[in-house]
């Protein structure tokens, strides 16, 4: 086996964990940046900012649920 | 002496077959690693960029307004706007029926779309190489 296609294999596979991690990492910034312009749009439609702020919890709420169902996945493909 | 013959090509053939395979590995690696991140960029994209919350928002917004301006008590038109969101928000739902083995497809039914994808990709890329 030549060594540089294990040295090109082994690139793409840690650019592809790296990938992956940059993606988690940035994914609960995203969710609170995304939760704050739904809260805001829903305070200047009139309605009070504690109910707003408890819609928008909801709203972030999807995250959890994906990660959730993502790791079920893997579960289940590693049964 | 033809035996030995026999055995040395049969090790030749054997090791470039071990070389094929390697090199088919990393090529499949190459495209998995560059379209897996990508379509899992663009899904979060969808729904969790400030674009996305915005737009969200103000559907929401202009749900809760209408209903309040149509006179509807402060706490029922909280709770009907809770329920419109959950229709955007019920990713688990939409999840949970695409599951592998429960949905229209199976799990190697999906696994074979994938080798096609795969092997189209790579055909993709042999032929772009070659003209290079």
């Amino acid at each position: 086996m030549k060594a540089s296609t294990m040295l090109k294999g082994g690139l793409h596979l840690s650019k592809l964990v790296f990938d992956l991690l940059l993606i988690w990492l940035t994914l609960g910034w995203k969710v609170r940046k995304a939760g704050k312009a739904f809260e805001k749009e829903l305070v200047e439609s009139g309605m009070p900012k504690e109910t707003a702020k408890k819609l928008a919890k909801k709203y972030s709420s999807i995250k959890d649920e994906i990660m959730k169902q993502l790791w079920g996945s893997v579960g289940k493909f590693r049964r | 002496m033809e035996v030995k013959d026999e055995m040395i090509d049969e090790e030749k053939k054997h090791r470039k077959r071990g070389m094929e395979d390697a090199e088919e590995v990393k090529e499949i690696l190459g495209v998995v690693s560059k379209e897996v991140p990508a379509l899992i960029k663009s899904i979060i994209g969808a729904v969790f960029s400030e674009e996305a919350g915005r737009d969200m928002g103000k559907a929401a917004g202009a749900f809760y307004k209408e209903l309040k301006e149509s006179g509807m008590p402060d706490e029922t038109a909280v709770r009907m706007t809770e329920n419109y969101i959950s229709v955007f928000t019920s990713l688990g739902d939409i999840m949970r029926k695409f599951e592998f083995g429960k949905g229209e497809k199976s799990r190697s039914e999906v696994g074979k779309e994938i080798e096609r994808k795969i092997k189209e990709k790579l055909a993709e890329k042999g032929l772009t190489e070659e003209e290079e």
